[in-house]
C-alpha cells in the first residue's frame, strides 16, 4: 500500500482498488465514481484554532484514536461521527433511538449514538463498526453476520454487529433479560436460547428482516453451532447454463 | 434543537444552583428522553447542566434492610443488580421490559422517573397541546387515542406515563430523595407523578431546580412474589398498551399483604390501592383475583378509541395475580 | 464447469457491509458540502396564507430559504409526471394537498442549523376541512392498473354469469376484509447529495432503484441533457418500492443546489418521511365465493377499495392476483378508488397482490370450513392450469408440490380439524396455511463485461442492489458460465454511466439482468476465442491486450408470448394465542416456493424470509393514522409504527421447488422478492381462526382485536 492510501479510510481503499485495477486494464472508457469523490475525509483533527460562536473543542477517543474537533454542544456524537469525522459505519436510521442503526460501543457498554451529545462523550472509549476489524481480519462477530447472511442491504448492519459484540460480553458479564426465566441464574453463552437472543437484540430493528440471520451470527460467535442460512431446494434439476 | 450552553457542574449543590437561578436550564444525565425531544422542539433549554459525571452511581443497603439507589445508577445496573434481583425481581423484570438494552444502558433511575408522555399529540409542535403549551387544547380526546388514559384522566390531558420502573417503584412503596438549593427532602413516590387536573404541564410535584439524588426502597418482604406483565403490540422495545406489577403475601390460605400497580393507564404510575385493600384477609382464588381487578378498574372511562384497555388490565391484572399467587416469576 | 448456480454463496457486497465500509446516499463525502432541512406542512388541506422565512434567514450560517415564492428552476415534465411518485413539483404553488407536504427548504452550513431554522420558518394557513378517513370518502371506479396489466383496465374484470353460479352453490361465503395503511419505512432515510460540476452537469448520490430512470427524469426536470446528469447509487438502505423514482425532496434538492452553487445534502426525517415518500393504501375487500360440494370454485366475486392522493392517482390493484390463483367459471373483479388528503401511495412489496391475497386466502380459508375440506385440498382442487384473463398456459409452474411439500414439512396431517382444539399447556395453539402467488416480470438489461490480465472479471452494469442480492446473483453467474470462481469476479452496480441494467421493481432485476450477464460472457469468451476465462486469459497474456471486453443486451423473447409467468408458493405457520391476555406470537413458519431456478439459496432464502416477517408485520402490527380532525399523523416514527422486532420473529423455515423456466428466459429464474410477502398475512390469521374460533378480518391483529 501506497503511503498516499493509507491515509484514506478503508472505504475510500477498497473501491479506488478496484476501479483503479479497471481503468488500468480497460483504459478510461468509463470514469470510476471514486475518482469524483475522492476528497479528503475530514479525518483526525477537524478541529481548527477559531472556534466559531457557540461551538466547543473537544476530543474524544474513538477506535483507539484521539480526535480533536469543534461542536456546538447540540451536536450528537451521531451527528459527530457521520458529518464531522467521516466515519459514515455508524447509521442515521430514525435520530431518535427507535431503531438501532446507530449503535456504537462506549466503555464496553453499547449505546444509541444518536441520543447522546458529543460533548458528553470526552474521556471515553468509544468504538464503532469501524473499530472492530483488523486490517486483515474480520471481528468474530462480522465473520459470522457474512456467513449467516445477517443482513440484506446493509443498513442497519453495523448496529447489529455492534449490538452483538457487547451482547456476547453481557452474557459474559452474568446479565439478565426479561426472559431470563430465572433472574437469579443468568444464561452463560453455551446456553444461550435463541429468545434470549432476540429479547436481547430487539433494540435493532432491520427492515430487510434478516433477523433469522442475526440470531444465527450471534449463536456463531457464542460457540454455538446455527442452522444453515441456506434454503434446501428440492427436486431442482440443475442445467448447465446453454 | 437551538443551541445551549453545556456545562458539567462539580456538584449535586453546583448543579441544583446553577438550575435554580436558571429556570430555563435543565439536568441532562442518560439524555435518552431529553435528546430526543431536544431534536423535536419539546424543550428548549438555554443551558444542559449534566450531571452524568456526579457521584450518584451507588447501589447501598440502608439500616432498615431496604436498598438506596443513586439516581445515577444505569438501568441496567440496577437491574442487573444482586440485590434487586434477589428481593425485587419485579423490579428487575419492569425495567428490563423496558425501551432496549442500549437505551437501559444509557438511562439512569433519575432520568427514567422524568421520562415524559410519549402521546403523539404531545411529541409534535404541529398540534396544539396542553401539557405543552397550557390552554391551548387537548386534540387527543377527540382524536386517535387507542394509547391513551382510561384512569385519572382530564377534560385537559389523556396522555399516560411511559415508565416501566415507576410502575414497580410504586408498587414498592420507594421514596424518592431530591435536593433542591434549601437542602434534601424525601416525597414518597406515590405522590411523585401528578393526575393532569387543570396543570398537565407538570408531571411531577418537583420543585424547579430540584434533582432527584436518590431512591430508597423499603424492605418488603413478600417482594419475591413479584410479577410485572407488560403487554403491547411488539414483543419488545415497545411502550406498553398496560403493564402490571403484582406481589402477594399469602399464609396458609390467606392474603395478607397485596400490591397491584398499573403502567400505561394514567398520567403517573397508577397504584390500585382499594383492590390490594379487598384482597386482605381473602383466599389467593380466581374469583378474588377476578373481584380485585373490577375494582381497580372500576372507575375507569374509556375514550374512542381505548376501551379495550379496561378489559386488558382487568385481566392482566388477574394474570398477575395469579402468578403471584404461584411465588412469581416470568408472567 | 463449475457449479456456482444454485449453491449457497456468501453476499459479495458483504464485507463493506459488516465493516461499516459501504456507502450510502448521503454518506458521500463532498467538499464544500451543504446542508438542506425540509419544511413541512402542518395542516392537509387549504392554502399557505403566509409564509416568513425572515427568522430563518438571519440564523446563523443559513445560506437559503426556499419556498413556493421563490421556486428553484424546475421544469414540467413531458411524460405527464409518469416516472415521479408526485404529480406535483416541489412548491409548485401555494395549495395544501396532505400534511407533511413540503413546503420550503432551508439550507446552512451545518444539519443542526439548517434543522433549526427550518424550525424558524413561520407558515400561516388557510384551512380546509381534510379528508383522511376511508370510511367517509367517496369512491370511484379506479383508474387502469400498472405495470404488464395496463389493458386490465380499471382492475375490472368479468367471465361467466355470476348470478345463476352462485345461486345453486352448496357453500358460499361472503366477507369483507380489510387492511390499514403500511409504510415501506426503509432502515435508511430518503436522502441524496447533489454536486453540480458546472451549470449542465450534475452528479446525483441518491439511493434508487431505477438508476437510467432516475437520470432521465432529473435530466428533463432540470432541463439538461440526460448525460448531464450521473447518478451514483451503489449501495441502498433498504427500499421496498419507495426509491424507484423521484420523490419531491429529491427534485428540490438537485434544483436548490443548482441555484446555490454548493454541493447539497437532503435527509429526509423519519418523521417526515412517514407522510410525503409513500405508503401502501388501506383496502376494504369484498370477496364472495361458491362452491360446490366437492369444493370446486363456482365463482369468485372480488371488489376492492383502495384510497389515493390528491398528488397522484394510484389504486392498489387488488384484484389482479385473483385470475390467476383457483380455476372459476364465473369471476366478477371490480376496484374503486377514493381521494384523501395523504401523500401520495405507492408500490409496496407486492402492491396488490398482497392485500388481495388477503382476501382471496382468508375466503378460501373460510369456505374450507363452510365445507369441511383440508385448506390445502381445497386449493389443490381449484388450481389452474392458465391465467384465465389472458387464457395462457403457465410457465413451469409448480403449485401444487408447494402445497404438498410444505404440507408435509410441517406436519399438516397431524393437524386437528376443529378450531380451539389444539393446546400447549395453556396456550391456544393454530395452524393456518395460505397460498402465495406473483407474476414474474421481465425487461431488457444490458451488461459489460471485461477479462483483465490479472485473472479476474469485472461486470459492469447499472443495476442495483438493494439488499436483494444482485452483487452475488450476477457474480455467480459471471463465474459459471466464465468457469471462475466468484472470488475472481468483481461487480460494479449503481451508477448510471455504466450500461442499463433495468429496475429493480416488481421482482425483475434478476430475471432481467442475469441473462443479459450470460449473454455478455458468452461474447466475451467468443472475443476472446476461448472456452472458459482461464483460456480467455492465457491468450490475453500472450495477446499483450489490456482487456478483452465485451457488452451484450437481453430481452423477452417472442416465444415467450405464449406463456403467462407467475411463481408460487405455500405458507404454513403455528401461532400461539395466550387468550386471557390477548397475547399472540407466531412460533413455526415453513414456506415452499416455487421461482424457476434458484441461484443463490443462501440469498433468496433471505429475500423469502424477509418478505414473510414484513407479511408478520402487517398481520399482527402494522399501522399508519392520521388525526381525524387535521389530518396530520399521529403515527410518524419507528416507535409508533410498529414493525417485527427480534422477538417477533420464529425461524423461518424456507424451501424451495421446481425447475427452471427456461420459456422465461435463458436463466431459468424468476424474481424472489416479492412472493414471499403475499398469502402471508392470510396464513396467519387462518391460524388465528384455528387456535381460537375467532375470524379477524381486519388487520393488524393487534391484541384488542383478541379480546
Amino acid at each position: 500500500m501506497s503511503n498516499e492510501e493509507k491515509k484514506l479510510s478503508p472505504k475510500q481503499r477498497s473501491r479506488r482498488n478496484f476501479l483503479g485495477q479497471s481503468l488500468t486494464a480497460a483504459g478510461a472508457a468509463i470514469a470510476a465514481p471514486s475518482l469524483l469523490n475522492s476528497c479528503q475525509n475530514k479525518t483526525a483533527d477537524s478541529a481548527s484554532n477559531d472556534l466559531v460562536e457557540g461551538e466547543t473543542m473537544i476530543r474524544l477517543k474513538i477506535n483507539g484514536e484521539f480526535q480533536k474537533l469543534n461542536v456546538e454542544p447540540r451536536v450528537t456524537l451521531l451527528d459527530a461521527l457521520r458529518e464531522q469525522l467521516g466515519l459514515t459505519g455508524s447509521k442515521k436510521g430514525c435520530d431518535h433511538g427507535q431503531c438501532g442503526a446507530c449503535t456504537v460501543i462506549i466503555d464496553g457498554e453499547r449505546v444509541y449514538s444518536c441520543l447522546t451529545l458529543a460533548v458528553m462523550q470526552e474521556d471515553k472509549e468509544i468504538t464503532t463498526i469501524e473499530g472492530l476489524a483488523t486490517e486483515d481480519n474480520l471481528h468474530p462477530v462480522q465473520m459470522a453476520f457474512l456467513d449467516n447472511d445477517g443482513f440484506q442491504c446493509g443498513y442497519c448492519t453495523p448496529g447489529q454487529i455492534c449490538a452483538s459484540v457487547a451482547l456476547l460480553d453481557e452474557i459474559k458479564n452474568g446479565s439478565v433479560s426479561y426472559v431470563t426465566p430465572d433472574l437469579t441464574s443468568p444464561p452463560e453463552l453455551a446456553s444461550l436460547s435463541e429468545t434470549e437472543i432476540k429479547e436481547r437484540m430487539s433494540g435493532n430493528l432491520c427492515r430487510c428482516s434478516a433477523y433469522n440471520g442475526i440470531v444465527a451470527a450471534v449463536q456463531q460467535a457464542a460457540g454455538q453451532t446455527p442452522p444453515s442460512p441456506a434454503a434446501s431446494i428440492e427436486n431442482q434439476q440443475v442445467e448447465e447454463v446453454s | 434543537m437551538k443551541n445551549f450552553a453545556y456545562v458539567r457542574p462539580n456538584s449535586v449543590e453546583d448543579a441544583v444552583s446553577r438550575a435554580t437561578s436558571d429556570r430555563d436550564a435543565l439536568f441532562i444525565a442518560g439524555g435518552t428522553n431529553l435528546v430526543d425531544r431536544l431534536k423535536v422542539f419539546l424543550d428548549e433549554p438555554s443551558q444542559l447542566l449534566d450531571v452524568s459525571r456526579l457521584a450518584m452511581k451507588q447501589i447501598a443497603t440502608t439500616n432498615e434492610g431496604g436498598l438506596k439507589i443513586g439516581a445515577l445508577v444505569t438501568n441496567t445496573a440496577l437491574a442487573n443488580n444482586i440485590d434487586v434481583r434477589n428481593n425485587y425481581p419485579l423490579l428487575s423484570r419492569a425495567i428490563l421490559a423496558g425501551a432496549s438494552q442500549q437505551i437501559r444502558n444509557m438511562a439512569t433511575v433519575g432520568g427514567n422517573l422524568m421520562q415524559r408522555t410519549r402521546c403523539p399529540y404531545y411529541y409534535d409542535t404541529a398540534f396544539p397541546c396542553n401539557k405543552r403549551q397550557p390552554d391551548t387544547g387537548c386534540p387527543a380526546a377527540t382524536g386517535i387515542n387507542r394509547i391513551h388514559a382510561i384512569l385519572g384522566s382530564s377534560d385537559r390531558c389523556v396522555a399516560v406515563n411511559p415508565s416501566d420502573m415507576s410502575v414497580a417503584m410504586v408498587a414498592l412503596d420507594a421514596t424518592l430523595e431530591v435536593q433542591g438549593v434549601e437542602g434534601k427532602r424525601e416525597i414518597p413516590f406515590v405522590d411523585f407523578h401528578r393526575l393532569p387536573g387543570n396543570t398537565p404541564e407538570r408531571d411531577t410535584n418537583l420543585e424547579p431546580g430540584e434533582l432527584i439524588t436518590a431512591v430508597i426502597l423499603p424492605p418488603v418482604s413478600f417482594a419475591q412474589s413479584g410479577v410485572y406483565l407488560k403487554l403491547r403490540d411488539r414483543a419488545s422495545y415497545a411502550f406498553a398498551l398496560v403493564s402490571v406489577a403484582t406481589a402477594l403475601e399469602v399464609s396458609g390460605e390467606q392474603i395478607k399483604n397485596a400490591r397491584i400497580a398499573l403502567g400505561g393507564v394514567a398520567h403517573k404510575p397508577w397504584r390500585a390501592t382499594e383492590a390490594e385493600e379487598f384482597l386482605i384477609g381473602k383466599a389467593a382464588n380466581k374469583s378474588n383475583f377476578e373481584q380485585a381487578a373490577e375494582i381497580a378498574l372500576k372507575d375507569a372511562q374509556a375514550l374512542a378509541h381505548n376501551g379495550f384497555k379496561i378489559e386488558l388490565s382487568k385481566r392482566a391484572i388477574r394474570r398477575a395475580l395469579a402468578v403471584s399467587a404461584q411465588g412469581g416469576g416470568e408472567a | 464447469m463449475n457449479q456456482i448456480i444454485g449453491t449457497s454463496v456468501s453476499r459479495k457486497d458483504g464485507r463493506v457491509k459488516v465493516t461499516g465500509e459501504a456507502t450510502y446516499g448521503a454518506e458521500h463525502q463532498i467538499p464544500g458540502l451543504v446542508h438542506g432541512y425540509l419544511v413541512t406542512a402542518t395542516i392537509a388541506n387549504g392554502r399557505i396564507h403566509n409564509i416568513d422565512t425572515k427568522e430563518a434567514e438571519d440564523n446563523p450560517g443559513v445560506i437559503a430559504v426556499f419556498t413556493h415564492r421563490n421556486q428553484p428552476k424546475i421544469f414540467q415534465p413531458s411524460n405527464g409526471f409518469f416516472g415521479l411518485y408526485e404529480s406535483r413539483l416541489p412548491l409548485a404553488d401555494d395549495l395544501i394537498h396532505y400534511a407533511g407536504q413540503i413546503v420550503g427548504l432551508v439550507v446552512a452550513n451545518t444539519l443542526e442549523r439548517a434543522r433549526d431554522a427550518a424550525h424558524l420558518v413561520k407558515v400561516q394557513y388557510q384551512t380546509e376541512q381534510p379528508q383522511v378517513e376511508a370510511q367517509k370518502a367517496t369512491y370511484q371506479k379506479a383508474p387502469s392498473l400498472f405495470g404488464e396489466d395496463f389493458e386490465f383496465q380499471e382492475g375490472t374484470f368479468e367471465t361467466g354469469d355470476f348470478s345463476i353460479a352462485s345461486s345453486d352453490a352448496a357453500a358460499k361465503t361472503e366477507a369483507t376484509y380489510t387492511t390499514e395503511i403500511e409504510i415501506h419505512a426503509p432502515m435508511e432515510p430518503h436522502a441524496l447529495v447533489a454536486h453540480w460540476e458546472n451549470q449542465d452537469s450534475v452528479t446525483v448520490y441518491e439511493p434508487t432503484q431505477w438508476v437510467k430512470g432516475s437520470q432521465r427524469t432529473y435530466a428533463e426536470l432540470l432541463g439538461i441533457p440526460v448525460e448531464g446528469v450521473r447518478i451514483i447509487s451503489p449501495y441502498i438502505g433498504g427500499a421496498f418500492g419507495s426509491k424507484a423514482f423521484p420523490w419531491p425532496h429529491g427534485i428540490l434538492c438537485v434544483a436548490a443546489a443548482r441555484e446555490i452553487q454548493r454541493p447539497l445534502k437532503v435527509v429526509v426525517s423519519r418523521r417526515q418521511m412517514t407522510a410525503n415518500t409513500g405508503h401502501r393504501s388501506q383496502t376494504e375487500q369484498t370477496m364472495r365465493l361458491a362452491a360446490n360440494k366437492d369444493g370446486k370454485l363456482k365463482a369468485i366475486e372480488h371488489t376492492a377499495k383502495t384510497c389515493t392522493s390528491p398528488v397522484k392517482n394510484f389504486p392498489e390493484p387488488c384484484t389482479g392476483i385473483t385470475p390467476v390463483l383457483y380455476a372459476t367459471p364465473n369471476m366478477r373483479l371490480k376496484q374503486e378508488i377514493a381521494v384523501l388528503n395523504v401523500g401520495a401511495p405507492t408500490f409496496m412489496r407486492a402492491p396488490g397482490e398482497n392485500p388481495g391475497m388477503f382476501a382471496l386466502e382468508s375466503a378460501m380459508d373460510e369456505l374450507a370450513w363452510e365445507l369441511n375440506i383440508d385448506p390445502v385440498e381445497l386449493r389443490l382442487r381449484n388450481e389452474t392450469k392458465e391465467h384465465q384473463r389472458k387464457k395462457l398456459p403457465f410457465s413451469a409452474k409448480h403449485f401444487a408440490e408447494c402445497l404438498k411439500t410444505g404440507a408435509e414439512k410441517f406436519g399438516w396431517s397431524q393437524r386437528q380439524m376443529q378450531p380451539r382444539s389444539q393446546k400447549q399447556g395453556d396456550l391456544l395453539v393454530g395452524w393456518g396455511m395460505a397460498s402465495s402467488a406473483f407474476p414474474a416480470l421481465r425487461s431488457s438489461a444490458e451488461a459489460q463485461v471485461r477479462l483483465l490480465p490479472d485473472g479476474t472479471a469485472h461486470v459492469l452494469t447499472s443495476a442495483n442492489d438493494m439488499g436483494t442480492g444482485a452483487y452475488t446473483v450476477v457474480a455467480m453467474t459471471a463465474a459459471e458460465t466464465l468457469g471462475l470462481p466468484v472470488a475472481k469476479v468483481k461487480v460494479e452496480l449503481g451508477d448510471s454511466v455504466l450500461p442499463n441494467g433495468g429496475m429493480a421493481g416488481g421482482s425483475q432485476m434478476t430475471a432481467t439482468l442475469t441473462p443479459a450477464v450470460l449473454a455478455a460472457c458468452q461474447k466475451v469468451l467468443e472475443t476472446a476465442n476461448a472456452q472458459n476465462a482461464p483460456e480467455a486469459f492465457a491468450n490475453l497474456r500472450e495477446s499483450g491486450r489490456a482487456a478483452y471486453e465485451a457488452t451484450a443486451s437481453s430481452a423477452p423473447s417472442e416465444e415467450s408470448k405464449k406463456f403467462a409467468f407467475n411463481s408460487w408458493g405455500a405458507h404454513f405457520c403455528e401461532v400461539t394465542v395466550d387468550e386471557e391476555i390477548a397475547r399472540l406470537r407466531v412460533t413455526r413458519w415453513v414456506s415452499v416456493i416455487n421461482i424457476g431456478r434458484v441461484l443463490n439459496s443462501k440469498t433468496a432464502a433471505s429475500q423469502i424470509r424477509g418478505a414473510v416477517i414484513m407479511g408478520i408485520g402487517q398481520a399482527l402490527m402494522e399501522e399508519c393514522h392520521f388525526d381525524p380532525n387535521t389530518g396530520y399523523p399521529v403515527v410518524y416514527d419507528l416507535a409508533t409504527y410498529h414493525y417485527p422486532a427480534h422477538a417477533d420473529i420464529p425461524r423461518i423455515e424456507v424451501n424451495f421447488v421446481g425447475e427452471p423456466d427456461f420459456n422465461f428466459n435463458p436463466m431459468g429464474v424468476r424474481g424472489v422478492g416479492e412472493i414471499g410477502i403475499t398469502g402471508v398475512s392470510a396464513a396467519v390469521s387462518n391460524a388465528v381462526y384455528h387456535a381460537t374460533g375467532k375470524r379477524i378480518r381486519s388487520l393488524p391483529i393487534t391484541p384488542d382485536k383478541l379480546l
